[in-house]
């Protein structure tokens, strides 16, 4: 007979009558419970973390996986043209964004490539650190220091030089490269050589008096509007010069200290000639002429495949702009944007030239993701372009080579881009 | 009615664990053969525990503590609420005609199952969650490309994975219409992702993105179960008994979707128009034999037969496209047995090895898949203990498989395999009614 307390026999093939059994105590349950659980967690460590594997070819013809190797296609442009964009060439000469590290001053005759003049703006601000006493002692000399280094057109002229005063406030972020800002009175006249190094220019006595106290105290931004760099009216010396303006300075003096008063918000204005016809299947995209390359690629028959990598190249020929006494340069960074058709304008990449291969090539995984975009019909551009670098205003030209269509087993010159594609 | 046990709420707290192995197997990297490459993956086979451990012969093992998934007639010998989890771990070497070799482990959940006896060693019930297949192969092929004219070489390695696999979730009811006769019947729903994945990746190159291309099919429907045991006590001898079992599942329509896409996890886009379509599992025809001699050991061998040259599909598979005509599927035979020994019978105050079950087993396939038309054979032995616990119905099996599949013969590749399970069985008699004495 059952007993309260007492369970039915659990054996595989006993009677259904319940028998007395041995008392087990919630305890021991537990445990046994406990027990086999734990025995079958210390099994999933093993199972999830210690899977893994040593992979290999071996297997490979079972799987029966072929013809699926990364393949390259090489899409050239179908649209190349020149369009309109304005040059930004204001900014701040330090580390400030938008940051603009040349400005250009200067003139000059040229067929090739259109006729060039420019003149810049500059101010300057108080430098982090000043020696000690330094705002109680009186200023006595004040000197501007521009360092050069660029050279537009003939290097072998001298080149003239006004140094105004700027009366009013201005501001260059965002200004396009055609805008004029009100200067005032004329306080330095110098000529120097295309080829100086270092352009020094001594500020009058005069006008160091009036800013004695201002550039030694906290109101200098405030209450200097800089200055105006320019050519004498109607002078064409036949060279533009840019000055570093990292490098440039204002250099103040009193009696005991010499501190220099780093360029802060600079600008260039810049007036580009027409251009002559290019050389047969040449394109000539010109900085400072507010213009920039429009290009698009057909990718129909590439749709909804996966990509691996883009290369976007431009093959140049810098013969276009050789001329005996006269420099040109081809940029060294250029820029590839995309435009959406909502007209936003996007940048992609920087590039740098390749002199080796006479070559722009813009190649990243972000090139690539955009690139895919287009490929799944999911692009947001319409079109790419590609302008110089605009935070190191210049008068460089990119002479691209665009066409002939190669013949076969020839390699293509024209703007391309180089698709990896793993079908 | 008594409130639920505590290790009951453990083990279904663990199985709500082990639940999530779909979605764990896909986040882990659980490989195993190349074969699984054919049809719609490894063919998985599980019926308990104790039969697995006897080369998989469970048609005609009858047992009131394990369910037995190989058979629905079986259950209407539960008489204890029993709930089964096991999980296993597995290696694989694979070697090629060169004697070149890839090495590959995994693990994972082996399988759910719970049983609940309606009468006591008359009618019961089961529900049972368990793989019916796995895909889980990965080859790599290294290459070089050249980007551009006069660009210098990028170096690439393909990735050629599979993953995933059909599930098959039961649920039927097992009745002894006599002594000697009992009967089953069960539904089986089957459902799961096949993805077939290549991966390209550029090792030595920041710039290179990462390519992943998908292939995925995914399928679920219905089909049932239909089983039958006779038994005979005393054939031999006092205390024995034959089994007879045998069971069919039927065809199985399976419908679902193919979809091919491009790129990593959630960020996929889809390349290909999805396309709609079905697939045709065969039946799946059980023969067993099993022999009691006394409550010490048991003796059980199996035929089980896949007529896999039926498959039908709209999709393609490996060894199998509609399209091209492709089909590299032949009809699957198996045959095992085994046999199991308790040494100290039913008696509850034997010693603790007396009361532990230890089991062989072995079985021979001829596989379903016959690539370049070579018919492939496995050939395992197995292996396993149940270990007993403080509670009389419950038991820690451990179980061991290790075999060897196929061929180095011209392209193909030949398997050494091992497997561990564990499997807690769990067995409780509820709705006892309180008697007074």
């Amino acid at each position: 007979m059952a007993r309260l307390g007492d369970r039915a026999d659990n054996s595989t093939a006993s009677s259904p009558r319940a028998r007395a059994l041995p008392y087990i105590s919630p305890t021991a349950l537990c445990r046994s419970y406990l027990l086999a659980a734990s025995g079958v967690l210390l099994l999933l460590p093993v199972l999830f973390l210690g899977a893994c594997q040593d992979p290999s070819g071996v297997g490979l013809d079972v799987i029966g996986e072929e013809g699926a190797d990364p393949r390259v296609s090489v899409v050239a442009a179908d649209s190349v043209m020149l369009d309109d964009e304005a040059d930004i060439t204001g900014g701040f000469a330090n580390s400030v964004t938008p940051t603009q590290s040349r400005i250009l001053v200067g003139a000059t005759m040229d067929a090739l490539l259109g006729d060039a003049s420019a003149f810049a703006y500059l101010d300057v601000f108080t430098p982090g650190e000043i020696p000690e006493g330094f705002r109680d002692r009186t200023i006595i000399s004040a000197t501007l220091r521009l360092v050069r280094d660029y050279v537009y057109g003939d290097s072998m002229v001298s080149v003239p030089l006004e140094l105004h005063r700027m009366d009013s406030e201005w501001s260059p972020i965002g200004a396009p490269a055609d805008t004029t800002f009100d200067a005032g009175a004329l306080l330095v006249e110098a000529t120097v050589a295309a080829t100086d190094t270092l352009v020094v220019l001594d500020l009058p006595a005069s006008w160091v008096t009036e800013y004695d106290a201002i550039l030694r105290s906290d109101t200098l931004a405030a209450s200097l509007d800089g200055f105006q760099l320019r050519l004498p009216d109607g002078v064409v010396p036949g060279a533009v010069m840019g000055f570093n303006t990292m490098q440039s300075s204002l250099r103040v003096m009193t009696a005991q200290d010499t501190v220099d008063y780093p360029l802060f918000e600079v600008f260039t204005h810049i007036e580009r000639g027409t251009a002559a016809r290019p050389p047969a299947n040449r394109i000539v995209l010109r900085d400072g002429a507010g213009e920039t390359l429009a290009l698009t690629f057909p990718f129909n028959d590439l749709e909804r495949q996966p990509l691996a990598n883009a290369i976007v190249r431009l093959s140049v020929d810098p013969s276009v702009l050789d001329e005996p006494g006269f420099a040109r340069a081809l940029p060294e960074t250029i820029v590839l944007f995309g435009r959406t058709e909502a007209g936003e304008r996007v940048a992609i990449l920087n590039t740098d030239l390749d002199e080796t291969t006479n070559s722009y090539s813009f190649s990243s995984a972000t090139l690539t993701a955009v690139i895919q975009e287009a490929l799944l019909e999911r692009s947001i551009f319409e079109r790419f372009e590609i302008s110089v670098l605009s935070s190191s205003a210049s008068l460089d030209a990119i002479p691209l080579i665009i066409g002939p269509e190669p013949a076969e087993n020839e390699a293509d010159t024209r703007p391309r881009v180089a698709l990896t594609l793993v079908p | 009615m008594r409130s639920i046990p505590t290790g009951i709420l453990s083990a279904i707290l663990f199985a709500g664990f082990l639940l999530a192995e779909p979605a764990l197997a896909q986040s882990t990297n659980n490989y195993g053969s190349p074969y699984s490459r054919f049809g719609v993956g490894e063919r998985l086979v599980l019926t308990s525990s104790m039969t697995d451990a006897m080369g998989g012969a469970g048609t005609a093992m009858r047992s009131s503590l394990y369910t037995n998934l190989a058979n629905p007639a079986q259950w209407a010998d539960l008489s204890f609420v029993g709930f089964s989890a096991a999980a296993q771990v597995r290696g694989t070497e694979t070697t090629d005609a060169a004697d070149a070799t890839s090495r590959a482990s995994g693990g994972g959940v082996r399988g759910i199952e719970f049983g609940i006896p309606i009468s006591s060693r008359k009618v019961g019930m089961t529900f049972a969650f368990r793989p019916y297949s796995r895909v889980d192969y990965r080859a790599i092929e290294d290459g070089e490309i050249v980007p551009d004219e006069g660009d210098t070489p990028v170096a690439y390695r393909h990735n050629f994975e599979g993953t995933g696999g059909l599930y098959q979730f039961t649920a039927g009811l097992g009745v002894r219409l006599s002594p000697a006769i009992s009967v089953g019947a069960s539904a089986e729903m089957f459902f799961g992702t096949i993805e077939y994945l290549q991966r390209t990746e550029f090792p030595e190159n920041d710039e290179y993105l990462e390519t992943r291309t998908a292939r995925s099919t995914r399928l679920s429907g219905v089909t049932g179960t239909l089983g039958a045991i006779v038994s005979k006590n005393n054939v031999f001898g006092e205390g024995d008994a034959i089994h007879i079992g045998a069971s069919i599942t039927l065809p199985a329509v399976l419908r679902g979707d193919f979809v091919q896409t491009l790129g990593v996890s959630l960020d996929r886009d889809t390349i290909a128009t999805a396309l709609d379509g079905s697939v045709t599992l065969p039946l799946s025809a059980r023969f067993g034999l099993a022999y009691t001699g006394s409550e010490h050991w048991s003796f059980a061998a199996d035929i089980l037969y896949e007529p896999w040259s039926s498959f039908e599909s709209d999709f393609a598979f490996g060894g199998f496209d509609p399209v091209s005509g492709i089909n590299s599927l032949k009809d699957r035979l198996r045959a095992g047995g085994g046999f199991q020994v308790v040494p100290g019978g039913r008696r509850r105050t034997a010693g603790y090895f007396a009361r532990t079950a230890y089991r062989l087993g072995a079985y021979a396939e001829r596989s379903f898949y016959a690539p370049f038309d070579t018919n492939l054979n496995t050939f395992a032995l197995t292996a396993g203990v149940s270990l007993p616990t403080v509670v009389p119905a419950a038991r820690f099996d451990l179980g061991l498989e290790a075999g060897m599949r196929g061929t180095t013969d011209g392209m193909l590749v030949r398997d050494i395999f091992i497997r561990g399970t564990a499997t807690i069985n769990f067995g409780e008699r509820w709705f006892v009614r309180r008697r007074l004495g």
